[in-house]
């Protein structure tokens, strides 16, 4: 929150997201597979995609339907009717040379405009619960249009200017994207970082993408100092990246300003090796895209009552889920935040709890034990950034649903039951099955056990007296017999010993 | 005795489907004749006669089979060169296109197939059907059969005179701002614009988009409507077609008669011709006249805007349309190794010739950045006025009567220097194409010195039977049929 | 305003390379064209109901858009699917210029 304070209340950040339709079956103008990550190059293609003379684009109609959930999520005004426009610009990896997108300078044609969504803020840092309230806010959203990904080019040597050609590969040409333009209403790139992270999983909640796919969710940024004129970033690879390049673009405009130079509205690109942006092209060039309404796409009539259809469609979003986290489970609003915040953590515990409907014993184990634990691996590196934490550990929902059951029937108190929970997320063995194998080198022999009540009742001569009006002694005793032991008694027998011990004291 | 390609295509087919003829000898005699005249007037940029024989005992063996053949049985239609033949080359009569091959039918192309027809090659054009001519071609100008020094019209100028010479007895053109329509007149055979959606273009290379349809070529209504029937209808490929409700017919003329059609007549359009086309109009108009329809003088208050409006939002459509032409995935020989892209596009792109260039130019500068209200916008705007006042026409009349052209055929190179009068050759037809109507150019007879005078005939949309009608009233009273120039 | 637009610009962003000799003669045809296309200024209307542009604009029902169904692999009834040759293929990737 310093960070904000020192750059003045003028800084001024706007997004640009595209986001892949990842889990539609196919592109957005053809019938060529939308995964296009597993073909050989140029193999993921057809007519229509390479844009051979003659062909026209078939609108996919999932695609307008996946869009317009997008849409609602973020709140936005779904029209009527929506309409495609062509943007002009020459570039190799554009197979017709113009992009079939939507355009809302001559009318109203994309599918969603003037939304706002509540960005909740991220919890997932335990060290500053404080400053959840002071990030919320609201962002809006100024339009969402349905458009289609070019190609890829690439190059054999790392240097292009050691390249005498390039290589292109047009699979990925026609996949659909989402493209999400938000108002400049961001004023840190903490609180960027922050709302990337919370939109990511709202796409992964709404069915529409799997963001672990690479480029599958990618943004362009656009930041303005003391109310200058605005620079574009493009060409981020990662959420990393992005704040990283708008730290480097206030930096350097702060630093022009200084020196009373104009900020030049332009578009610049990340150098992710360097750490800079790097000019362009100017605003003049850039507005010659020459748009006009795409002749081979009819209007499309959505009609009155499709709204009303996709809402059915709808799955429940993250701030519902919390909602009701909170107001029907009964957990805590911290707690909450940091299952829904992941929709593979949510979803792993609503899996537990057809086990065991125990919300808040469960919610305890999965963020207190589970999640330290995933923590701990990404701390050392165990997991990339495309591969979530679940995955690494081989743990299931049931494992969790047991451990809280014999917890909360007070068979295993919390100490040994971590560690055989321990056990139990690292080899994926159920925790009852531990138990069992730990009952072969269990101490079963009374005497021993005698002896370790007999001790706890010299240090603690209280306890008897104690246990007559309250029945948790019982349980307290078998907890420190436990913890002296590192849980290797048997508990049954252990049990039956305290109650004969106290009750002849 | 008549040769069988001077013989109606329908005629030719019942002979094929009675076992009186073999459809291989068809085809056989009619690439004879094809071989024997088109040297002179250079219709045909490609040719497909082996593929074409294979098919015609295929056919041949079907209707000795006793096997369903379809409308088109054993009849060789030629195919403008911007409508893909999987392959076959495809160059739209462009260096840019030189070296491509079509891997895959456009939707006519399968239609005309499943009815047994036969492509028998591709036919020249103005390249990218970017002229009124058929002078702007990468094969060389095609030449009217009735006067070879004469142009055939364009674009679709092979498509006409190769149906005109007897060559084959079918075609398919194009008509984006008049191409099947111009031609037809120039050549004095029988064309039709459908109406804008109800003929797929998948497949057609476009020009633009929002203008053009493919539509057949024939020297007879009575082969011109089993050809239109086959092609017609919606395609899932292709979004901006509708439904077809019904099939055309060719009603016999009693029928016709009582349907008593209103016929509005475009007096200022026919005042503006060359002197003979005007004559000529005026006799086609007393003649349906004579046959009881009702005939009166309106007009079309906003046609002279039509041009500017019509090249604005052509060359607009075009610009876009021909930008995928960088010769990367296909066009002609060459590598783009050793090239920086801007240069690599630019040297490509220098194979258009100068009037596609032209178009690119004038359409990316009425799109760019400021001019979108002034030139796009306006000029849609003014479209839609258009249709509104056609609107109002068929309230009152069933079919308007013009000139297909305003002149008379003139002769190679007359008109290709200065582009406003080149495209002022384009103010009768662009009408129907910026109204989406259906228009058609029937051969209404010959000027002194034996040039062909078309006239045109346009119904409000999907009234195609109309024409029609209007095209059987006119064959009956003319034959003109059987006027064929001597080559 | 047909007067003194910039050939060259235009050249550049439509990617056309016109020889330098021919530069006065396409500047010629373009002004002239570009003339031609004025005589939309003319057009004014005081008619509120003039139609915009959408008027022309084909429409189609969301419900009829195409479904989001994989192409079979099964050969269509047109015969196998003609495997289209790209130009200068390299490794299955097609040769392109420098960036
Ligand atoms: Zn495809």
């Amino acid at each position: 929150m310093n960070n904000i304070k020192k750059m003045g209340p003028e800084l001024k950040i706007g997004l640009e997201i595209h986001c892949q339709l990842t889990n539609l079956q196919t592109k957005l103008f053809c019938d060529c597979l939308s995964n296009y990550r597993n073909s050989p190059p140029n193999e993921n293609t057809c007519p229509i995609c390479l844009g051979l003379p003659g062909t026209l684009p078939l609108l996919n109609k999932r695609a307008v339907e996946f869009a317009s959930m997008i849409c609602m999520a973020f709140n936005c005004n779904i029209p009527e009717e929506i309409s495609f426009y062509r943007k002009n610009y020459f570039y190799p990896d554009l197979p017709k040379n113009y992009q079939t997108t939507q355009y809302n300078s001559y009318e109203l044609s994309s599918i969603g405009y003037e939304g706002s969504i509540e960005f909740v803020g991220d919890s997932k840092s335990k060290t500053d619960a404080s400053k959840d309230s002071k990030q919320r806010g609201r962002i809006r959203i100024a339009r969402v249009q349905l458009e289609e990904d070019p190609g890829k080019i690439t190059y054999e040597e790392d240097k292009s200017a050691a390249n005498n050609y390039s290589l292109i590969d047009y699979n990925r040409a026609g996949v659909s994207l989402v493209e999400i333009v938000t108002e400049p209403d961001f004023s840190s790139p903490i609180a960027v970082r922050g709302f990337l992270n919370e939109i990511v999983n709202l796409f992964e909640y709404l069915g529409v993408t799997d963001p672990s796919l690479e480029g599958s969710v990618r943004c362009d940024v656009n930041v303005s100092v003391g109310g200058g004129k605005k620079v574009e970033i493009k060409n981020i690879s990662s959420f990393k990246e992005v704040e990283k390049s708008i730290y480097y673009e206030i930096t350097r405009q702060k630093t022009l300003i200084m020196h009373e130079i104009d900020v030049k509205p332009e578009t610049r690109h990340w150098d992710e090796k360097r750490k800079v942006t790097i000019a362009a092209r100017s605003k003049e060039e850039e507005e010659e895209y020459r748009y006009f309404p795409e002749p081979d796409i009819p209007r499309i009539i959505l009609g009155g009552k499709f709204v009303s259809r996709v809402k059915t469609l709808m799955p429940e979003l993250p701030i519902e889920r919390l909602q009701r986290y909170i107001e029907v489970y009964k957990i805590t609003e911290h707690t909450a935040k940091i299952l829904v915040n992941d929709k593979r953590i949510s979803d792993f515990f609503e899996e537990s709890l057809r086990y065991h409907k125990s919300p808040i014993e469960i919610s305890n184990w999965i963020v207190n034990e589970l999640l330290t634990k995933i923590n701990e691996k990404d701390r050392q590196g165990l997991t990339d950034h495309n591969t979530r934490g679940l995955d690494i550990l081989s743990v299931s929902p049931s494992q969790v649903a047991e451990i809280a059951k014999l917890v909360e029937v007070k068979a295993l108190n919390r100490t040994i039951a971590r560690e055989i929970f321990d056990k139990s997320i690292e080899t994926g063995t159920s925790p009852l099955k531990i138990i069992e194998n730990l009952e072969i080198e269990k101490i079963s022999d009374e005497a021993s056990i005698i002896k370790i009540i007999q001790d706890i009742l010299i240090s603690q001569p209280q306890l008897p007296e104690q246990s007559r009006n309250n029945p948790n002694v019982i349980n307290y005793v078998l907890g420190l017999i436990m913890k002296e032991t590192r849980g290797r008694v048997n508990p049954q027998i252990a049990l039956k010993l305290i109650k004969q011990m106290i009750e002849s004291n | 005795m008549k040769s069988l390609y001077e013989l109606p295509a329908f005629v030719v087919s019942r002979k094929i489907k009675e076992q009186e003829i073999t459809a291989e000898e068809y085809i056989s005699i009619i690439i004879e004749r094809i071989k024997k005249v088109d040297d002179k007037i250079n219709s045909f940029i490609s040719h497909n006669f082996e593929s074409a024989l294979i098919r015609s005992r295929a056919i041949d063996k079907k209707i000795k089979e006793g096997i369903n053949t379809g409308l088109l049985a054993g009849i060789p239609v030629g195919i403008k060169d911007n409508i893909s033949v999987k392959g076959l080359k495809n160059t739209c009569a462009s260096r840019m296109l030189a070296e491509y091959v079509s891997p895959y039918n456009a939707t006519v192309v399968s239609k005309i197939e499943e009815q047994g027809g036969i492509i028998i090659g591709k036919l020249n054009m103005d390249e990218f059907g970017m002229g009124t001519t058929s002078e702007y071609s990468s094969h060389g100008p095609v030449r009217n059969p009735w006067n070879l020094d004469y142009v055939a019209g364009g674009s679709s100028g092979g498509s006409a005179a190769a149906v005109a010479s007897s060559q084959i007895p079918l075609s398919l053109g194009s008509d984006t701002g008049g191409s099947i329509r111009c031609p037809s007149s120039f050549c004095s055979v029988i064309g039709i614009k459908p109406t804008y959606g109800s003929v797929s273009r998948n497949g057609l290379i476009s020009y633009s988009n929002s203008l053009e349809q493919i539509g057949p070529i024939a020297r007879t209504i009575y082969d011109l409507v089993p050809l239109l029937n086959t092609i017609s209808g919606d395609d899932p490929k292709d979004n901006t077609t509708v439904h077809k409700k019904y099939e055309y017919q060719t009603n016999n003329v009693d029928n016709i008669l009582k349907k008593k059609y209103r016929i509005g007549v475009l007096n200022e359009l026919i005042d503006d011709s060359e002197t003979e086309v005007g004559k000529n109009t005026r006799k086609k108009v007393k003649q349906l006249e004579n046959y009881g329809c009702e005939v009166e003088d309106t007009r079309i208050p906003l046609s002279n805007y039509a041009l500017a409006s019509y090249y604005v939002i052509a060359t607009a459509e075009a610009s876009s349309n021909l930008s995928r032409y960088d010769n990367l995935r296909y066009g002609y020989e060459g590598s783009p190794e050793g090239y920086e892209w801007n240069s690599y596009f630019s040297e490509s792109r220098s194979k258009f010739g100068d009037e596609v260039k032209l178009r690119i130019l004038l359409g990316s500068y009425v799109l760019s950045a400021g001019y979108y209200g002034k030139y796009y916008a306006k000029a849609q705007k003014i479209r839609s006025m258009i249709k509104r006042e056609f609107d109002i026409l068929f309230n009152k009349y069933d079919i308007l009567l013009l000139p297909t052209m305003p002149v008379l055929p003139f002769k190679l190179g007359e008109k290709t220097l200065q582009p406003i009068e080149h495209y002022n050759l384009d103010v009768y037809t662009i009408l129907a194409n910026l109204a989406g109507i259906p228009a058609i150019s029937i051969p209404g007879g010959l000027s002194e010195k034996g040039f062909p005078i078309g006239v045109q005939l346009i119904a409000n949309a999907f009234n195609e039977q109309k024409l029609i009608d209007a095209g059987v009233l006119l064959e009956n009273v003319d034959g003109f049929e059987t006027w064929i120039p001597k080559i | 305003m047909a007067k003194g637009i910039d050939i060259i610009k235009l050249c550049n962003m439509t990617k056309l390379e016109i020889p330098e000799q021919n530069i006065p003669e396409i500047s010629r045809k373009v002004e002239e064209v570009l003339l031609m296309f004025d005589k939309l200024d003319e057009f004014t209307t005081e008619d509120s109901t003039v139609p915009s542009i959408e008027d022309l604009k084909f429409e189609m029902a969301f419900e009829n858009l195409r479904d989001d169904e994989p192409r079979p692999t099964v050969e269509s009834s047109e015969g196998p699917q003609l495997k289209f040759k790209l130009k200068n293929i390299k490794d299955g990737f097609i040769l392109g210029p420098r960036i």
